[in-house]
């Protein structure tokens, strides 16, 4: 019985016309059941649950924080610029990635199928594009990160001379 | 190099400054006068004899009988001097600088000894102590609004603290000492 | 309080959906991570699997108050941690429910008379459903505190408690 339906309904599905008025009238019917059925559950349980649960409201619950400590200023700061650009970079570099990917499982059929060339130059003409721009951010210095260097300041004292020897 | 001739260098060089020499002491240590302790610091931190580059630790004590306060600081030599010193820790110093009590106040070496930043705000949040010259002399482990420095041997407990409740009425009844 | 709290008088369907809901909230009873002490590692102990405090349905640690029913005060509370953990408190859902876990969270504990920085006992600062007495108490007498918090669980009602309201009438008659 059941793998009966399960076959009709895949036939249903395979089938790409529905050829007759009833069909197409039961599926109709099925999705708004399904759909009604679905929001019914839904709002049911949210409304039994807005009967039975305790509603104690507080300010501090509201708050947006939760690791204890009060939250202080605005969420929406300005971020430095940078971060952008690796983003952007990032985005760049997935998708060629993603491209990559495919392209180098097929290439060996294309090759021995006589279409090598088509293929590689197909792809170095969409890299070549990205690989120029890379390179102009990178010469111009787009993508040092100029980092304060307060950390790393040498010490104002300096070993004395015969310490220093002696370590060496 | 040993206590004695670290002394002997520390009094040629300083004179009335270097107030007390404690050989006999289990861990032997010199009490520097308080107006010179900046000049004695940078002589044990810069001068090629001494070179005291690591200071471990900064102990604060409640001298209470005397009215007094002190601070420790615990000094040690990383680098040897000749190579026939051993590597390790080649030489150690303890030196103690006293202060008054009701005004504590001692120079800050936080900008020869980087440790001694967050040890001198230790000091200062417990003891109360004063350290002139300090970059950022605030408290480092007590709330910032806390009333008081508690390891103080005549502080009075909190009886209340932001509404909660702190000392009960019978540890007011029997003092700690 | 919630709207059916108080509502209606005892009967089959009160106890029923008392049971069903009690029934859920006592085998699902997620704890929040508050470890402030050495006690924390007897937390810990209680969620590894030799003691296995996920038996009990308690074992979803939760980082965060929005997801969790119980606080296991499990350490030395200091003043300066009090405004934070009253603050987590009331970041939590209700109902929720406070296990004070050692002896400092007792009473202060070895910090009772000289620690000038330790909470003379956590339920000056939250109300304390179960106590755990012990330095640090042993992972058992923990599962143990959670049982009894189970027990108190399933012996809340949404129904109009009389007991109550008589008691109460009693006080003010006296």
């Amino acid at each position: 019985m059941s793998t009966n339906l399960l076959a009709q309904a895949t036939n249903v599905l395979a089938s790409s016309q529905i050829d007759s008025g009833d069909t197409n009238v039961e599926l109709v019917f099925g999705i708004l059941l399904f759909t009604v059925t679905g929001i019914a559950f839904i709002v049911s349980a949210l409304f039994a649950g807005s009967l039975i649960r305790p509603k104690l409201p507080h300010p501090e619950k509201a708050s947006t924080y939760e690791c204890g400590e009060p939250s202080i200023g605005d969420s929406w700061v300005q971020f430095d610029l940078r971060f952008y650009i690796v983003a952007l970079f990032f985005i760049v570099f997935d998708v060629e990635i993603a491209l990559l990917w495919p392209w180098a499982v097929v290439f060996r059929q294309f090759r021995d199928a006589g279409n090598g060339s088509l293929a590689l130059f197909g792809m170095l003409f969409f890299l070549v594009p990205i690989l120029v721009g890379f390179l102009y951010e990178w010469r111009f210095g787009y993508l040092d990160w100029v980092r304060s260097d307060e950390g790393q300041k040498e010490p104002e004292w300096k070993a004395p001379a015969v310490v220093s020897e002696s370590l060496s | 190099m040993s206590f004695e001739e670290i002394c002997q260098i520390l009094k040629s060089q300083f004179g009335d400054a270097i107030e007390e020499t404690a050989v006999d002491s289990c861990r032997p240590y010199v009490i520097v006068s308080n107006d010179k302790w900046t000049e004695v610091a940078t002589f044990l931190r810069n001068d090629s004899r001494m070179a005291f580059d690591f200071l471990q630790c900064i102990s604060a004590i409640d001298l209470l009988a005397d009215d007094k306060l002190a601070c420790v600081y615990d000094l040690a030599a990383m680098s040897p001097l000749s190579a026939t010193e051993n590597m390790s820790y080649v030489r150690e110093l303890a030196v103690r600088v006293v202060t008054d009590r009701n005004n504590p106040q001692i120079a800050s070496v936080a900008h020869l000894w980087a440790a001694a930043d967050w040890h001198e705000r230790e000091a200062y949040d417990l003891m109360g102590i004063d350290f002139p010259g300090h970059p950022n002399l605030e408290r480092i482990l007590c709330p910032d609004d806390w009333v008081g420095h508690p390891l103080r041997k005549d502080y009075a407990h909190p009886l209340e603290y932001h509404g909660i409740p702190g000392t009960t009425e019978h540890e007011l009844k029997s003092p700690r000492h | 309080m919630s709207w059916i709290e108080n509502r209606f008088e005892e009967g089959l369907m009160m106890t029923s959906l008392d049971w069903a809901l009690n029934w859920a909230r006592a085998s699902s009873v997620w704890p929040m991570t508050f470890g402030l002490a050495c006690c924390a590692i007897e937390m810990m102990a209680v969620g590894a699997s030799r003691f296995d405090i996920d038996r009990f349905g308690a074992g979803a640690f939760r980082a965060t108050p929005r997801q969790s029913d119980l606080m296991i005060v499990a350490g030395t509370v200091t003043y300066k941690m009090a405004s934070r953990l009253k603050r987590l408190y009331n970041q939590m859902p209700d109902p929720k429910y406070v296990m004070a876990m050692g002896a400092c969270t007792i009473g202060g504990g070895p910090y009772f008379k000289h620690g000038y920085h330790v909470v003379k006992g956590v339920d000056l600062v939250v109300p304390v459903d179960i106590y755990i007495p012990g330095c640090p108490p042993r992972p058992e007498a923990l599962l143990e505190g959670l049982m009894r918090l189970q027990d108190k669980i399933r012996h809340e009602t949404r129904a109009i408690d009389r007991v109550a309201e008589n008691n109460q009438k009693l006080l003010a008659s006296v």
